[in-house]
């Protein structure tokens, strides 16, 4: 005969709480600031048209991103790609909905690329996007500043730099005080520089507005995102992207 | 495309002095370019890699153009490009054919005869070691120094070794064969552009120069090139091949085919100075340019920079910005017309310009402002919460988080361009990895502390009906389970309980399920559970992400012990776990109790404990030495004993 102490036990290991993924901590702490800063969530699909993955982004035809080598192709159905970002989202999102807006979309994404420790042929993103009468860069930072606080910690400091992706211009890359080190020098984060990059940013080109039936004149937006994994890395200090789809519980179990 | 540039040598460039490394790498990083590694050197230099953004390689990859670049920032005056006159002899100049005017749009040649081949001199070396490159002979020294200068590839043959007169730019004939110069044999296609002689090609336009016609110490009398191919031609046959060069990089890149003749002036003076002779002999230069780059008049007002910007710029200070770039430029009722140097093909559009502004003008600079009060009330999305309010539910179940691979074997939706062969296709559902996952987890169980594995994944799945996204748990009890061992039993409670949770209705029904020696998957499509969505993200409401950073497990195996000890019924277990540790040291890696069991005045606690080493595989003897530790220390207590 067992006691009622064992009917304890077996009732706790049955319900002790489960654990959620790494990348959904993160993926939930940045839904809760967008959300709390108005955003609304939408998504796009994994498979795409070139269509919405390319050319809507003002990306040309001869752009060296479309050669076979980046973008994995889907066989039997012409111009069809794995989405290489989530921006896929953008000019989809333009299509259903009047300006103002402002959303932010996240998931995976694929680059026909090999393999290692820090890139992964599969990978995850978030990205939003905001389109309103006089929306300016100016916006733009005040956004990501107020983001990345919110993510981060006040102490957060941002910095903006020149960069280039083909649907926005001008395009920036976005680089934060460490959120490990504090801006300090010297930690695996950082890599001793006191800056985590990794947010690419910009103003909406308008060639990607006129793809979604809006007029540049009238509209202007911008548009900010980040590897989801990257971040997650940084954040956990977990040093391979590989881990993420291991199916191990001995990652997620940490969490 | 990372380029690293040696500051001693780009001073050379400039009329003043620049600012110190550490000032210059801000400034670079600040306004055009991450900077990607410095160096200091012994002799004083500092070699600066620049990560130039692929809207400027086509020019900034160079050093006098990014000098310009430089100067545009710092305000630093670049010297003006020397003048390269030299004396034309009557001698035949060569003769030039294109066959292809798509693939070339301009082709230069010049012929020179009696020269000397040999060493560069000391500066000419120092310089290109200075950059990264390897001195050769005078010539092709020459060629390098060009290149690195102006962005354009050059290129020489031996005039003696060329068979014909004329030198034609034409397709490759399929199974045609080329030596290249590091001796490597290509056998084209047919779609590659080719330079050739009257008999055979004798490079790979914009690639690689072949041996045919290479240039040796023996040369006196060469044949200058240089020209400008259109870039997806070069893309593809260098990809084609897997021939990579300095030059086959510049030309995918675009870039301007007014750089030709300048850069075939330049190295014309340079190879008389370095290698000329009494008798040196120069023919004219054949100048053929099919495709003229025509000049492009960009609009911009003032207004305009203002308003995407959020700045408050005056025309005054735009025209000064315009100026500092070198791009010409004219104001007239609020709008400036500008035309910015050949060089610079990414200035076509009105956003180009607003964009040269704003970085010049300084991104920091830029005052945060909120977005203005908008219009727009945020739906929720039912998809996010289905998926939020399943994550939570599952938790609360004991179910934990896994990510399985999204590319398989096999699957309905099939990858034309696979990266491997194992990865060829998009997953049709998750079966297959938590097949895997269960077995990981079932091997890890101990290590876990767990009895049971209970996974989870919401994710997407490709079917012939296209892509949707899908819920699946895997299941599978351990040895140490004391549940009914048939986990569909289990699953059953717990759709139960997601019922009455999420008041939806999960049909088993509806889901697949398999089972096997691996435990059990349920798979369903989440379109099949109807939530109704609340205004708000209740997932989202007071979240509190986890904390701490992750630790790498062991690569080595564990080792299991169990122990099971009486102790008095009024003494906490927490003692006895409490002895356990501190005898058990750090290769304890997991403890948990397993089992509980009362008789008379004393209570039995079972653990299994879990031993690894992150150094080594732990020997049976090492840990029978630690359990017998413990078991020492548990003798030594009045009424506590080994079951």
């Amino acid at each position: 005969m067992h006691s009622t102490a064992f009917f304890y036990i077996l009732n706790r290991m049955e319900k002790e709480k489960g654990h959620l993924h790494p990348l959904t901590h993160v993926i939930r702490d940045v839904l809760s600031v967008l959300t709390e800063m108005g955003f609304e969530i939408t998504q796009a699909p994994e498979i795409d048209s070139e269509f919405y993955n390319f050319d809507a982004l003002n990306v040309p035809k001869d752009h060296p991103a479309r050669d076979m080598q980046d973008t994995f192709w889907v066989k039997g159905a012409s111009e069809t790609v794995l989405r290489t970002h989530v921006s896929n989202a953008q000019v989809r999102y333009m299509e259903n909905h009047k300006p103002p807006f402002k959303v932010a979309y996240f998931g995976k994404a694929y680059r026909n690329e090999a393999t290692d420790a820090t890139h992964e042929a599969v990978f995850h993103q978030f990205e939003t996007l905001v389109v309103g009468k006089n929306i300016t860069l100016g916006n733009l930072k005040y956004t990501i500043e107020s983001f990345t606080k919110k993510l981060f910690g006040d102490k957060i400091t941002i910095r903006l730099r020149p960069g280039y992706f083909p649907f926005v211009e001008p395009g920036l890359e976005v680089d934060m005080s460490c959120f490990k080190c504090k801006g300090g020098m010297g930690c695996s984060v950082c890599k001793g520089t006191g800056w985590v990059e990794g947010i690419g940013a910009g103003m909406v080109h308008p060639n990607v507005l006129r793809a979604g039936g809006l007029d540049p004149r009238e509209w202007q937006g911008f548009a900010f995102g980040a590897g989801w994994d990257r971040i997650t890395m940084a954040r956990y200090d977990i040093p391979d992207a590989r881990l993420m789809a291991s199916g191990d519980l001995r990652l997620t179990n940490q969490f | 495309m990372e380029i690293p540039f040696s500051y001693k040598a780009l001073e050379t460039y400039f009329e003043e002095a620049l600012p110190e490394p550490e000032k210059f790498v801000a400034l670079i990083t600040q306004h055009s370019f991450e900077v990607a590694e410095v160096v200091k050197k012994d002799d004083d230099d500092t070699i600066i890699t620049v990560d130039i953004l692929p809207n400027r390689a086509h020019d900034a990859s160079s050093y006098y153009f990014f000098a310009k670049e430089v100067a545009a920032i710092s305000g630093k005056k670049v010297k003006p490009v020397p003048e390269c006159k030299v004396d034309i002899s009557d001698i035949e100049p060569p003769q030039i054919s294109i066959e292809d005017t798509g693939g070339c749009n301009r082709y230069c040649l010049q012929k020179i005869e009696n020269v000397e081949v040999k060493e560069s001199p000391d500066w000419l070396k120092d310089i290109l070691i200075r950059i990264g490159q390897k001195p050769i002979n005078n010539i092709v020294d020459a060629t390098n120094f060009v290149l690195w200068s102006y962005n354009q590839p050059t290129h020489a043959f031996d005039a003696d070794k060329i068979e014909g007169e004329k030198i034609s730019v034409r397709h490759a004939q399929k199974d045609e064969k080329i030596t290249t110069l590091d001796g490597k044999e290509v056998v084209f296609g047919g779609s590659e552009l080719v330079i050739a002689d009257e008999e055979s090609p004798i490079a790979i336009a914009g690639v690689k120069g072949g041996n045919k016609a290479e240039v040796t110490n023996k040369t006196t009398s060469i044949i200058l090139e240089s020209a400008n191919f259109d870039p997806v031609s070069v893309r593809k046959t260098s990809r084609k091949h897997g021939i990579v060069t300095d030059s086959s990089k510049r030309f995918e890149h675009h870039i301007s085919p007014e750089l030709v003749r300048t850069a075939l002036e330049l190295l014309t003076h340079m190879v008389i100075n370095l290698a000329g002779t009494s008798n040196t002999k120069v023919s004219e230069i054949v100048d053929k340019y099919p495709n003229k780059q025509e000049k492009v008049q960009v609009q911009v007002s003032v207004d305009t920079v203002n308003k995407i910007l959020g700045i408050d710029i005056t025309d005054k200070d735009i025209a000064q910005i315009l100026t500092r770039l070198q791009f010409e430029h004219v104001f007239d009722s609020g709008v400036f017309s500008v035309t910015a140097p050949s060089e610079r093909l990414d200035i076509k559009k009105t956003e180009d310009l607003v964009e040269e502004i704003g970085r010049i003008y300084g991104y920091n600079n830029i005052e945060a402002q909120p977005i203005p009060e908008m219009d727009f009330s945020p739906q929720i999305s039912k998809e996010y919460f289905t998926i939020s309010a399943l994550e939570d539910t599952l938790l609360g179940e004991g179910f934990s988080q896994i990510e399985t691979y999204a590319l398989q074997k096999k699957g309905d939706i099939e990858i034309a361009n696979p990266l491997a062969r194992d990865k060829g296709a998009l997953r049709k559902n998750m079966a297959r990895g938590f097949k895997d996952a269960l077995s990981l987890n079932t091997y890890n169980m101990d290590l876990l502390g767990l009895s049971q594995v209970k996974l989870f994944e919401i994710g997407t799945v490709f079917t012939k009906d296209g892509e949707e996204t899908h819920f699946a748990l895997g299941i599978k009890n351990g040895k140490l389970y004391k549940g009914k061992k048939d986990e569909e039993i289990y699953l059953d409670t717990v759709i139960e309980s997601l019922n009455s949770q999420l008041g939806t209705v999960i049909h088993k029904k509806d889901g697949v399920l398999e089972k096997g020696e691996f435990g059990l998957i349920f798979e369903i499509n989440i379109s099949q559970i109807d939530i109704t969505p609340k205004d708000t993200y209740k997932a989202l409401d007071g979240f509190m992400s986890a904390q701490g950073t992750y630790q790498s497990p062991s690569s080595y195996p564990f080792v299991i012990r169990d122990i099971a000890v009486f102790i008095p019924a009024n003494t906490s277990k927490e003692e006895l776990e409490k002895l356990i540790k501190e005898k058990a040291g750090e290769l304890l890696k997991q403890k948990f109790l397993f089992d509980v069991y009362e008789k008379e005045s004393q209570t039995s606690y079972a653990y299994r404990l879990v031993f690894q080493s992150y150094e080594k595989t732990l020997t049976d003897e090492e840990v029978g030495n630690i359990m017998a530790q413990i078991e020492a220390e548990i003798g030594k207590k009045e009424d506590w004993s080994i079951r």
